[in-house]
């Protein structure tokens, strides 16, 4: 089959020939080559078009797919907070301490906070709650080394997650910048 | 001297027909000369500026974001993202946190630390690494230490709001201190055996603080964090960073609220020095207190 650009089947009849952007609605009198608002091929060949859809689909999915990384990172700090409501409650529980129990709570509550503010921050959310989960690693293992082994699995996967999360995060932001200059975004 | 006549001497000022012709193609020459687009961007500011596409020099329009006639893209994202590149930023800045957080554990840790013959060499080293990793980046932090455009009414009010908050402060922490832990944390015990308590003390508990840990993470870690995750992750995150580092829970409800004080303003006025005067006037605050209850005279030779 014939592809035929598309300034050849609507041909100029006068000035006031009027087209819009199927990608981004932006609205011409005159005849553009390409949309000057979205990049889109918009009088170029179907082979034009067709690359340009590659990328515009190829950069969303780019896009979704660190963010759904990311979203492993915040699923990994919901399950991370309940392990330590649990921990941190037998703990307070066998020494009796009203005190360790309140710190335990506060210190679930900040994870599922940070998890929630994942959504709209990944990136200062993940950071945040790696810094403060390793910092509470760390400060657990100088008073009683033998709580760097207890649950060593658990930390290993959190901290992966949230460390490979980070990065998801980051290379979402960078997309979104990219989207944000192309015009890209709806 | 000639004196001065209008009436006479306008007749030469005025320029003849013929010497308006001879300046025209001069002036004309001039005009160009200012107009000639460099990468696009002209110089004469009442002009309308010519824009060219980067790629196909076909005129483009301010508000584009792409070439119509070629699809060059305009507006590019700063710069280019990699893995590589994103970590090999953020090592060092996780290992200056590390290290920082390691020191003050042990000092938590050990207790013979706290003598202030000891904790004296632990500012030393802590300085040190601070020095070494705030002097790897020191051609971005040095601007900060300008004195170019410090308003000293404005200091006045940000030390007066510090010396207020330190005082809330202080009487909230005691609350807390004798209501939870039927106990109080006081800071001057350690210095009391030493001559010149009162210099020593305030110079390790409010000067020493407000040189290194300011240069440390409104310098060194909001600078590394604004490049990776932009100013509002670089607020957060060295605020954050510096509030746990002081490894008290407690503590913490009011920590990270000053330090995202002294976070927003580095990034509002772009320097070091409100964040070190209000950290001084916030910790000496607390140390002139102690050493009032405990009778420490500030000039005690």
């Amino acid at each position: 089959m014939e592809e035929q650009p598309f300034e050849n089947t609507l041909t100029p009849s006068s000035e006031t020939l009027h087209q819009t952007c199927p990608i981004c609605s932006a609205e011409y009198n005159t005849q553009p080559k390409f949309c000057s608002n979205c990049g889109y091929p918009i009088n170029g060949t179907f082979d034009e078009q067709d690359a340009f859809d590659l990328e515009y689909r190829s950069q969303r999915a780019s896009l979704e797919g660190a963010l759904i990384i990311a979203g492993k990172a915040r699923t990994a700090l919901f399950v991370l907070s309940g392990l330590l409501l649990i921990g941190n409650g037998v703990i307070a529980y066998v020494q009796g301490s009203a005190a360790m129990f309140i710190v335990g709570i506060c210190i679930s509550a900040i994870f599922v906070g940070l998890g929630f503010w994942s959504k709209k921050k990944p990136f200062t959310a993940l950071v945040t709650a790696l810094v403060l989960y390793a910092t509470i690693v760390l400060a657990d293992a100088a008073f009683d080394p033998s709580t760097l082994i207890k649950g060593l699995l658990v930390k290993i996967i959190v901290i992966t997650y949230l460390i490979s999360g980070i990065k998801s995060a980051k290379e979402a932001q960078h997309i979104q910048d990219e989207l944000n200059a192309k015009n890209w975004n709806q | 001297m000639e004196p001065i006549e209008p009436s006479t001497n306008s007749e030469h000022i005025k320029p003849s027909p013929e010497h308006d012709e001879e300046l025209a193609p001069i002036e004309e020459a001039m005009l160009t000369e200012v107009v000639v687009p460099i990468d696009g961007v002209t110089i004469a500011e009442d002009l309308p500026a010519l824009l060219l596409c980067n790629n196909c020099q076909q005129p483009v329009a301010e508000a584009d974001r792409f070439c119509s006639n070629c699809g060059t893209v305009r507006v590019i994202a700063a710069e280019s993202y990699s893995e590589d590149n994103f970590m090999a930023e953020a090592k060092p800045v996780a290992a200056f946190y590390f290290i920082i957080l390691l020191i003050c554990i042990g000092v938590k840790l050990i207790d013979d630390l706290n003598q202030y013959k000891y904790m004296f060499w632990v500012e030393v080293t802590i300085a040190i690494f601070t020095f070494v990793f705030a002097g790897s980046r020191w051609h971005q932090i040095a601007p900060l230490y300008s004195l170019r455009g410090i308003k000293p009414k404005l200091m006045l009010g940000y030390s007066a709001i510090a010396v207020v908050f330190s005082l809330l402060v202080g009487w909230g922490a005691d609350y807390i201190n004798a209501e939870l832990f039927k106990s109080e944390a006081v800071y001057i015990l350690p210095y009391l055996s030493y001559p010149f308590t009162a210099v020593v003390f305030l110079f390790s508990i409010a000067v020493y603080p407000a040189i290194v840990e300011e240069l440390g993470f409104r310098g060194y870690v909001f600078n590394v964090v604004r490049k990776l995750g932009g100013t509002n992750s670089a607020i957060f995150i060295s605020s954050v960073t510096f509030a746990i580092m002081h490894l008290n829970i407690i503590g913490l409800i009011w920590l990270v609220p000053f330090a995202l004080w002294l976070g927003y303003l580095r990034y509002k006025h772009e320097t070091l020095w409100y964040g070190m005067v209000i950290h001084f006037m916030f910790n000496a605050t607390t140390a002139v207190i102690e050493m009032i209850d405990y009778g420490v005279a500030p000039f005690d030779f």
